[in-house]
């Protein structure tokens, strides 16, 4: 009893705090809340645009500039959440608006633009070149048929191209469409600086947190590629922060909290990350083996494999991926044989990289040294690229040469791979 | 008990150094990454929201209580939600012209250039004030007001304040307060305003759906009352007029511009200033220059409007008038189209060619003027009377003062431009088309003085 | 031309919402007794390999339903419901390129008796970063339901059939709210009425305190926009200075005084049980100084560098400042337990001397604990201080700002005397009666209460961070 009747308090200041928990605990009845935030609507609300403009093709079906407005929007869609469905909806509301009547009797010019928009964002480069090209023709001031052309351009590898469109661009319009892609031709150039400054100058007249999250991407990605990954969690983390479902910085993040030792959370993120987009299961998985996580890796790899199959069999025609997949963690022979054919398609510094990597690994060292080279003196200050270049001189025997451009890949970036970065700091350590 | 606890305190160190052996390992090897710009290809934005540029409305009238001045407005930055804050690109040029001779070339040009006042705003502290009245200040510009006359710059108005947007909530009783002070005299007797307002535009949604069919869609909730930023004037008729005589010289066109600066490339090209946006009558760009010549008209100047091969053609043969006509189910006017030539490119004279035989806003009426070409600019009257009783249909329905006659904030601009496509005043058109009595007013009403825009909107409304 | 028709008959065969897609059905039926509830998840290609069951189907199904339901957000009438799994399976089905897609089928139930007009919320928060179909349907069986946002049946037919129309996209509905009442429907209108009082009582009371709470900050806000008018006035004169500070003390003292700060009232209570004017001080001068350090501090980084992240550091002082009051905490209810123990049972007659004697004991761990109370309670910055401080910074007046600031916390640091002191005046009084008997445990009262807000502080900080 008495026992009891001294227990009695502790249960009451329990009880007491019990209560005080649910007072000011998230939700409860006292706790201060955010006070009203804006009206949940934007006018530029995507989902909520999308709904306009069917409901207004519901009513006036024979308006091919809603059509095209409806596939730009489509095509927004899958940009932002990286589900490919919407590319198919895209492409049925494009070839609708190109099929209707228009003032001036020629095909609606922004479903032409936007067809070209879609052809980049299935990876058929060469398309969007054609779409891209045929709306210059049409109407050479529309200016976002510029951007379709560069971005096929640059993926094409062909360079010249893509600077002669984006000089017209920021001619005609300076804005954040141009200011973004003249970012890219910078960086691949090496010119790190310019590209932060372009890039910066976008940030600051993105229109809405879609973006907002796009620029501070980019300034994440160039961060990350100058060896810098706490400024390029910083940027990834900014985008985040306008647009959470943003998937690209999602798993920038993830990289880069994994290069700071902070695996947990790139783990986190990473898994995040791969719920929603299938472009990043191979780095996750290489994450996954490298901390010991075999069978967690073999998954990855293997819902990479399926997503391959699912894209070949829709037709998709890139072949990088598959390439430098089978490169490192499958068949170099089929590695070579998939980039011999991407690089039929396009000659781009990826594509000639990966397929002197391929080569390598394959045991053809001499013919993938030129390959390497190519990528390494056109593709701007890419640390990946140089320790390519540096194993590959290294297997040919050149020492002096090996040396150098291993200890550049680490000066460029000393995180671009640190298993790779660890094995170009033994050779370094075993030449000296 | 005393074993339990041993062993517990085993299983306590094994697990901790497993831990640590793990951690380090991580540290020490590191994940083997390979960067993913291989596997995921660039995916810009195709269409961008490009709002701090946009030029969206374009207002001239003579000031109804000063009538010796003439107030203009250009509004930019459409579409902006209450409560929260929009900027002027600090990397632009925002310009008013005024041409009086009737040559295309700006006679007068007014500038405003911003900059950004205090530091940038952190975003987690945007998220969390929501209403913090602090804020303002914290995204607050001011402005560089020049004046470009006979070839020479003058400063008007030096970090001036830029009033920003009602913040909603506690903020609002404050506000009225910040509106006066944004309004500033200018030497020589005219005003300035410059910041956020409520948007006055406001139309026929009938008329809207009408006049835009068949042109890009506009992703934008209607019927919301939104704010716009707005750059006002109001400036002595004898300062605008031609050799400073607005009775000889009464006819001015106003057109606003904004340009940005560009960036050079790799080390090369230009990094100039570029024309983005060009407005003069409303409508002018989206509903008579075809879709595909948009962009271009937008960096034209008017100068050039009569010797270039876009303006005139496009005024005199409009697409757009026939996919209207097809829809409202009636005929347009058979092109040529010398009225609409009439109305957009010279104004209304009947020392022209034009068949609306009318003396009202073209240049041919200023006494000094020397030889007046075709461009495409809003043209005002400066002597018209004000109207007592003004009526939303301006000239149509005989109020001489209204569109196109300069423009003013009550006139329903749209159906005006829909009517005059479809063959108003020279014709008999299709006045019935768009119900008169409909209901199509401004969202908020105006006020009396300068700069007659309402208080912008906020969350509450 | 041959090796084209299986290729396209394969992007045919390809899952209609995305091979990424996970797609979701909850259907509720009502009955007058329970709640049954059909879960359905189409999982398309990649997602069906991402979550490959590891052992038998069945068994995979019975965990994944399991997961299924913890993830539900059901209440009935303001009662959460508790579902038990019925009944589960997991199928494969074959999906294109030679893969499969997979359905995983859940039948749940809860008990609920439909006797008198209720409303159920229902939200289903299973894979919730996953894109997707989400469709919830609900209807009745033996009741009668009345508004509802979600409609009867599936437009879907259970996740078989997608609308493939260009004009139409994949539904997103999440929630769902019904109202459903018993079937016979006489006696509906007056049971609702009874109904509004029973819930009434237990929601006026935080009803009035949500009002109260709101009204303050209405006030504060408006406040904080007349100290924002005055920073950013033309001329700062002196008595408009003064005005200023004046207002930014206020503003502290309420800001102290609001919910979110019972980490520093309690401060204020620790040093003023003792009944010494100096522990309070000590105290409020604490708190007044590491709050003023913290904010001008933050706002330092945040002008000097502009991708700082500030939210993550506003985090992480949010759990630092938790730990160190569950150290605290802890930390007294061990020294309370001690000295309970070193003073045995005898003691327990001399009930104001016992008082007194602990005091002396333990002053000095005592006093220390309640600095650090106070620091913890100081060293989360509030944001509207932060917000002040680089409004007048962004003006060129960041003297007067820093000023600012320090008024700021010195009006926090007022309401704790204030409070100390009105909790000393009670301390002197007598308890009544009873609860005399509890004096001798308030020390482990105290310390059990330090200990749960430590906790609860952490752990909302450490939720906010994720």
């Amino acid at each position: 009893m008495n026992r009891v009747r001294r227990l009695l308090p502790l249960l009451g200041c329990v009880l007491l705090g019990c209560v005080l928990l649910t007072l000011y605990a998230p939700e409860g009845v006292l706790r201060r809340d955010e006070p009203p935030g804006p009206p949940a609507w934007s006018p530029f609300d995507l989902a909520g645009s999308i709904e306009d403009a069917q409901s207004r093709l519901r009513r006036h079906p024979d308006d091919a500039a809603v059509w095209a407005s409806l596939g730009d929007l489509y095509l927004e869609q899958a940009r932002r959440t990286a589900d490919a469905a919407y590319y198919a909806k895209a492409q049925g509301a494009f070839e609708r608006s190109l099929r209707l009547p228009t003032g001036d009797g020629e095909p609606y010019i922004d479903a032409v633009i936007g067809m070209g928009a879609l052809a980049n964002g299935r990876h058929d480069f060469a398309g969007a070149v054609r779409w891209g090209e045929r709306a210059r023709k049409a109407a050479p001031y529309r200016w976002p048929l510029y951007g379709v052309l560069t971005d096929a351009y640059l993926e094409l590898g062909q360079y010249e191209q893509a600077e002669s469109t984006l000089r017209r661009m920021l001619d005609g319009r300076p804005d954040l469409a141009s200011f973004t892609r003249a970012a890219r031709l910078e960086q691949l150039r090496g010119r790190i600086e310019p590209a932060r400054k372009l890039l910066h100058r976008a940030c600051e007249i993105a229109g809405d947190p879609g973006e907002y999250a796009f620029c501070q991407w980019q300034l994440g990605e160039l961060a990350w590629h100058d060896g810098d990954p706490r400024g390029a969690r910083t940027a990834y983390a900014q985008a985040l922060a306008a647009d959470p479902e943003h998937v690209p910085s999602r798993a920038g993040k993830a990289r880069a909290e994994a290069a700071l030792g902070r695996t947990d959370q790139a783990l986190r993120d990473y898994a995040t990350a791969v719920a929603r987009s299938p472009s990043y299961v191979v780095e996750y998985g290489e994450l996954l083996e490298h901390l010991g996580d075999r069978d967690g890796a073999k998954r990855q790899y293997a819902v990479f494999a399926a997503h391959s199959r699912l894209l070949a069999a829709s037709g998709s025609p890139d072949r990088l991926p598959m390439g430098l997949f089978e490169a490192d963690h499958g068949d170099p022979d089929a590695a070579v044989r998939h980039l011999r054919a991407e690089w039929q398609r396009r000659r781009s510094v990826e594509v000639a990289d990966a397929l002197g990597w391929a080569l390598h690994r394959a045991g053809r060292h001499a013919e993938a040294a030129a390959y390497a080279t190519r990528a390494d003196q056109a593709g701007g200050r890419n640390a990946l690229f140089a320790y390519h270049r540096g194993e590959i001189e290294h297997a040919l025997g050149h020492a002096a040469a090996a040396c150098a451009h291993l200890s550049r890949a680490l000066s460029i970036n000393p995180h671009f791979s640190p298993g790779g970065a660890a094995r170009a700091r033994a050779l370094l350590a075993a030449t000296a | 008990m005393q074993l339990t606890s041993a062993r517990s305190r085993w299983a306590w160190i094994v697990a901790g150094g497993t831990s640590v052996a793990v951690l380090t390992a991580t540290v020490l090897l590191g994940p083997a990454m390979r960067q993913g710009t291989a596997t995921s290809h660039w995916d810009a934005p195709a269409t961008t929201v490009d709002k701090q540029i946009d030029a969206t409305d374009l207002y001239a009238f003579t000031s109804p209580e000063r009538q010796d001045t003439v107030t203009i407005v250009a509004n930019y930055i459409p579409f902006q939600a209450p409560h929260k804050p929009y900027q002027f690109d600090t990397s632009a040029r925002y310009e008013v012209h005024i041409d009086n001779t009737g040559t295309g070339k700006a006679a007068i040009t007014y500038r405003w250039t911003f900059a950004d006042k205090g530091l940038p705003v952190p975003s987690f502290i945007r998220k969390r004030e929501h209403q913090a009245g602090p804020l303002d200040s914290l995204v607050e510009q001011s402005y560089t007001l020049t004046r470009l006359r006979d070839g020479k710059w003058e400063t008007l108005v030096r970090d001036g304040y830029v009033a920003p947007t009602d913040m909603g909530g506690p903020a609002g009783p404050g506000y009225p307060s910040l509106r006066r002070k944004a309004v500033r005299d200018l030497p020589g007797g005219g005003k300035v305003f410059t910041g956020t307002a409520a948007d006055p535009f406001y139309s026929d949604n009938h008329a809207v759906s009408m006049l835009r069919f068949g042109l890009p869609f506009f992703p934008v909730k209607s019927g919301v009352p939104m704010n716009v930023s707005a750059l006002a004037l109001q400036i002595p008729k004898s300062e605008l007029a031609l050799r400073g005589d607005a009775a000889a010289n009464p006819v001015i066109g106003v057109w606003t511009t904004a340009s940005r600066k560009s960036s050079s490339l790799l080390g090369s090209g230009s990094g100039d200033y570029k024309q983005v946006s060009r407005l003069g009558n409303p409508n002018f760009n989206e509903v008579i220059i075809p879709l595909k010549q948009r962009d271009r008209f937008n960096t034209l100047r008017p100068e050039g409007d009569e010797s270039g091969n876009l303006v005139v053609p496009s005024t005199l043969d409009p697409d757009q008038a026939r996919v209207v006509a097809r829809q409202a189910k009636v005929d347009a006017p058979p092109a040529p189209r010398k009225d609409l030539e009439e109305i957009y490119l010279t104004g209304l004279s009947t020392r022209g060619d034009g068949p609306i035989g009318r003396d009202l806003n073209s240049h041919l009426l200023n006494r000094d003027a020397p030889r007046v070409v075709k461009a495409e600019e809003l043209r005002l009257n400066m002597s018209t009377p004000v109207a007592t009783a003004p009526d939303k249909y301006g000239l149509l329905k005989g109020d001489l003062q209204g569109y196109p006659n300069g423009r003013r904030l009550i006139d329903d601009v749209v159906t005006i431009n829909l009517r005059m496509l479809l063959g108003e005043p020279a014709g008999k058109g299709a006045p019935g088309l768009i119900a008169e009595d409909n209901p199509a007013f401004l969202l908020k009403p105006v006020s009396g003085s300068f700069p007659y825009l309402a208080l912008p909107v906020t969350a509450a409304g | 031309m041959s090796m084209l028709a299986p290729l396209l008959a394969a992007a045919l065969a390809a899952h209609p919402l995305g091979d990424f897609s996970v797609n979701h059905y909850d259907g509720l039926t009502i009955h007058p007794d329970r709640i049954e509830h059909l879960a359905i998840v189409d999982s398309a290609e990649i997602p069906t390999l991402q979550q490959e069951p590891v052992g038998s189907a069945a068994g995979h199904a019975r965990r994944a339903c399991a997961s299924l339901r913890d993830a539900i957000r059901a209440q009935a009438g303001g009662r959460p419901l508790t579902w038990d799994v019925a009944d589960a399976s997991f199928a494969y089905r074959p999906g294109s390129a030679g893969l499969r897609t997979s359905r995983l089928t859940c039948r749940l139930a809860a008990p609920l008796r439909v006797d008198r007009p209720l409303t159920l919320t229902f939200a289903d928060t299973y894979l919730a970063g996953t894109i997707g179909w989400r469709e919830i349907t609900a209807k009745g069986h033996g009741v009668r339901l009345g508004a509802s946002s979600v409609p009867a049946h599936s437009v879907s037919r259970e996740l078989r059939d997608y609308p493939a129309d260009l004009l139409s996209s994949p539904l997103d509905v999440r929630e769902a709210r019904i109202t459903v009442e018993p079937g016979d429907g006489g006696t509906g209108a007056r049971a609702s009425t009874t109904a509004t009082g029973i819930e009434g009582i237990g929601g006026i009371a935080g009803a009035l305190a949500d009002r109260l709470v709101s009204a303050v900050t209405r006030w504060t806000g408006t406040l904080a926009d007349r100290l924002n008018a005055l920073i950013g006035a033309d001329r700062l004169t002196v008595p408009l200075g003064l005005l200023a500070l004046l207002l930014s003390l206020v503003l502290g003292a309420v800001h102290a005084a609001m919910p979110g700060h019972g980490k520093t009232i309690m401060a204020a209570y620790l040093a003023g049980r003792h009944g010494r004017l100096r522990d309070a001080v000590t105290v409020a001068a604490t708190v007044t100084g590491t709050h003023t350090a913290g904010v001008l501090v933050l706002g330092a980084l945040v002008t000097v560098t502009a991708s700082f992240a500030g939210e993550a550091v506003l985090g992480w002082l949010g759990v630092v400042s938790g730990l160190i009051i569950f150290a605290i905490g802890a930390a007294l209810l061990r020294s309370a337990v001690r000295r309970r123990h070193e003073q045995g049972d005898g003691h327990g007659h001399g009930h104001g001397h016992g008082h007194g004697h602990g005091h002396g004991h333990g002053h000095g761990r005592w006093s220390g604990g309640v600095a650090a109370l106070a620091v913890a309670g100081g060293l989360v910055p509030s944001p509207s201080a932060l917000v002040v401080l680089l409004g007048a910074m962004a003006l060129g007046r960041t003297v007067f700002g820093v000023m600012t600031v320090v008024c700021y916390g010195l009006g926090m640091a007022l309401t704790l005397l204030l409070a100390a002191l009105v909790l000393r005046r009670l301390g002197d009084l007598a308890l009544p009666g009873r609860l005399r008997r509890l004096r001798p445990y308030s020390a482990a009262m105290t310390a059990t209460l330090v200990l749960l807000v430590g906790t609860g502080m952490t752990l909302r900080a450490v939720t906010s961070l994720a």
